[in-house]
């Protein structure tokens, strides 16, 4: 039986509705969010065990989105970003944010649940 | 005269709130919502596997729904790879999108049609339908063009050098950048030694495309090369910048040869290019002149904390 | 039917048309734009090296900062120019929030009227696109001069206050600027947004911004777009009621002195050219932005439908 939430931050609705779908069924609930106010306050309130995140803005802007959903959520979940962004600065500068896993579009989206189930594992184990 | 200016304002009026009421109105939000729902059965479809490909039903009853159905296949296929290319095509060719596409495009002008045909790099083309692609190739609208040709290219993908070096006109840089979206969704085979090696001018800009976005680092020598030997200055500048891009060292003499040659402000936009690569100004002093070097050297030195406080 | 009444209507009807070709163009621009935004922006990363920077005079507003830091292409910055004497809060948030440290200032000689007091850049990696520089507070156009000594890309983006980028703006600046048939451009002009971008080294040769540099551009080196790169937001609620009840005022007054002088037929068909003209604004503004609807946005489309009948002037 599926396990977990995983809460998706993503400006499109069309792709966040691809991601749900993806990993829609290694977790219990998914909860998809298009603004970073709105993401934040689902972490806060669903307790995620994955957070994903499908744009590199909140990392270029300032808005803090870790250290907001990490600061309130002791335990610490894990953040996978997704983007098209494939240059080393941009990569560094997202690890450096501390986010978990960076993956670029085009994904292979077998693995990526395949990741995701793991990620849930791991922490249900 | 009052007759004329009641027309006048009557039909101003009119027009005011025509624009006032689509001001208002929501794009499309009826395909919007087709769209998703393709989406997501598309995508627990392929996460399935299926099987037997013929039992899928996946049906869209009208246009607006094929159109919706076409996107949805679209938008999965660019940003994924490795999916089971049968089982969209299976659902392309139940649905008549291949035909529906072909169609479209005969009727539609300018960006619409360019629409169209960038959904048709996703769809599989109809038969014969590379014929009428190939027809936009040499379109006057460069967004038709582009589009017509990654669609020529994802149905034939074993003759892409042969498609891309019959192109009459000079690929932009974002044309090159949408071919190399369609290598990484794997539709193209990322060869890119032949195309440095080719004598005509878009092959080799893509072969330098491909080795940047992929950052292969063995292509150094065969960039020296064309360095050395191209009498395209364009093509130079931009084996220089993808060397540099790789992080390689520029210090080699033809390549100082080469700059030298290059006009003073492509070469002071270099200078500030390195300078945000990282470059060191040793690396940099070796290539440049000594003004240009003490240009580059007050860029460098922008980028390290002042110790001095005035 | 009188001479006055016959080229007054014409001019309402040349007013018309130009609005109504404003908005076709600018319709066929948001078009061709989303081909571009809906899934193939996602791979303009650096389009042919083509970089682009923004540079900033009086904005000194976090939310517009972030705003411009949200950009996604790579070769990009945002150069930021403050007086701290003057905007310390401001200058100190900045400073704090972005985590900058004050680097080795930058005094190429390009322009004698860029001097710079203090230049910082982050220390946190994602932080690298912002730039500030601090110098004592003077003329926009020195502002921009400063900014420009500083800027590391090709091309220039002046921006200004409550101003901000209209989605996937810089990747269609880029993408237009990286056609090889547009390599030797100095000027790009939205003339749906009325911002402009220029080549950095056709400023230098320039002496610099001004307020006339867009008459020193020859036709050739210049192209336009009709694509919204830049809208403007609104100051506040009260700011906004005032200036509408101005306006209205203004303009009753106007179009009464016009029925008494010209006749009331005359003013009524100017009454409905100025709703089409508005109309129009809206529908304008809010093409590319669809939340967009801002009073300031809908004057700054206003003004440049007027402003066909005035050279032009580069206003920050």
């Amino acid at each position: 039986m599926s396990r977990g939430k995983i809460v998706i931050y993503s400006p499109c609705s069309l792709l966040a509705g691809v991601m749900t779908e993806i990993v829609g069924g290694v977790a219990s609930r998914v909860v998809c969010c298009q603004s970073i106010e709105q993401t934040v306050a689902t972490c806060q309130r669903e307790e995620p065990d994955l957070v994903i995140i499908l744009s590199i803005k909140p990392f270029l802007n300032g808005s803090g989105l870790i250290a907001e959903i990490r600061q309130r959520d002791k335990r610490r979940p894990p953040i996978y970003v997704v983007s098209w962004q494939q240059a080393e600065n941009v990569v560094l500068s997202l690890l450096e944010c501390g986010v978990d896993q960076y993956f670029t579009f085009p994904i292979c989206i077998g693995r990526l649940r395949n990741k995701a189930a793991e990620e849930l594992k791991h922490r249900y184990e | 005269m009052n007759s004329v200016i009641t027309i006048y304002c009557l039909t101003l009026c009119t027009l005011s709130i025509a624009l006032l009421r689509l001001s208002r109105r929501r794009r499309s939000s009826g395909r919007e919502i087709a769209r998703m729902q393709y989406s997501r059965q598309l995508t627990a479809l392929l996460l399935q596997e299926p099987d037997d490909i013929e039992k899928v039903a996946i049906r869209a009853h009208n246009a607006r729904e094929r159109m919706a159905l076409t996107e949805a296949i679209y938008t999965i296929m660019s940003h994924s790879y490795g999916c089971d290319i049968q089982l969209l095509r299976h659902v392309a060719e139940c649905n008549h999108l291949p035909q529906m596409l072909c169609r479209r495009t005969r009727w539609a002008r300018g960006a619409r049609r360019a629409r169209l045909l960038m959904l048709q790099s996703a769809i599989p083309a109809a038969e014969n339908a590379t014929e009428e692609l190939r027809r936009y190739l040499n379109s006057r609208d460069s967004d038709v063009r582009i589009s017509a040709l990654l669609a020529t290219l994802a149905a034939t993908p074993t003759m892409a050098i042969r498609t891309i070096s019959a192109l009459e006109y000079e690929l932009s840089p974002f044309d090159l950048a949408r071919i190399i979206s369609l290598l990484r969704r794997g539709l193209l085979p990322i060869a890119y030694e032949p195309l440095l090696a080719d004598g005509n001018n878009n092959l080799q800009m893509l072969g330098m495309a491909i080795v940047r976005s992929f950052g292969i680092e063995i292509a150094e020598k065969r960039l020296h090369q064309i360095i050395t030997s191209e009498r395209n200055p364009a093509i130079v500048s931009q084996a220089i910048y993808t060397l540099s891009s790789l992080g390689r060292p520029l210090g080699h003499t033809r390549i100082r040869e080469r700059l030298a040659a290059m006009p003073s402000s492509e070469r002071k936009a270099l200078c500030r290019h390195l300078s945000v690569e990282g470059y060191s100004l040793g690396a940099v002093r070796g290539i440049f002149t000594e003004q240009e070097s003490d240009y580059a050297e007050v860029l460098i030195n922008s980028y390290k904390r002042a110790l001095a406080r005035s | 039917m009188t001479l006055s009444d016959s080229i007054s209507l014409l001019l309402l009807a040349f007013l018309s048309v130009a609005t109504l070709r404003q908005i076709i163009l600018a319709e066929r621009a948001t078009r061709r734009q989303a081909l571009l935004t809906d899934d193939v922006a996602g791979c303009c990363e650096s389009v042919g090296f083509v970089g682009c920077s923004i540079i900033c005079t009086g904005v000194s507003e976090m939310g517009q900062i972030r705003d411009l830091l949200s950009e996604e292409y790579d070769r990009y910055e945002v150069v930021v120019v403050l007086d701290s004497t003057l905007q310390s809060e401001a200058f100190r948030e900045i400073v704090a929030h972005f985590r900058m440290i004050r680097v080795n200032d930058t005094q190429t000689g390009e322009l004698p009227s860029a001097s710079i007091a203090a230049l910082y850049r982050s220390r946190q990696r994602s932080f690298r696109r912002l730039i500030l520089i601090d110098r004592r507070a003077s003329t926009p156009y020195d502002d921009l001069d400063a900014a420009l000594s500083v800027a590391s890309y090709g091309y220039l983006f002046p921006i200004g206050h409550n101003t901000r980028l209209c989605p996937r703006a810089i990747e269609s600046v880029v993408i237009a600027l990286a056609e090889p048939a547009n390599s030797g451009v100095e000027m790009l002009h939205s003339v749906a947004s009325g911002s402009y971008i220029f080549q950095r080294e056709a400023i230098i040769r320039r002496g610099g911004f001004s307020p006339r540099m867009l008459r020193r551009t020859t036709p050739f080196r210049r192209i336009s777009t009709h694509l919204p790169l830049t809208f403007r937001t609104d100051d506040g609620e009260g700011k906004n009621l005032f200036r509408c009840a101005i306006l209205f005022c203004v303009g009753m007054t106007l179009l009464i002195t016009e029925g008494i002088l010209l006749g009331w037929g005359i003013a009524a068909a100017t009454a409905a050219t100025v709703g089409f003209i508005v109309a129009a604004a809206r529908y304008a503004a809010r093409l590319n932005v669809p939340t967009n609807c801002s009073v300031r946005m809908r004057l700054c489309h206003i003004k440049r439908i007027i402003g066909i009948f005035r050279p032009a002037k580069f206003i920050i």
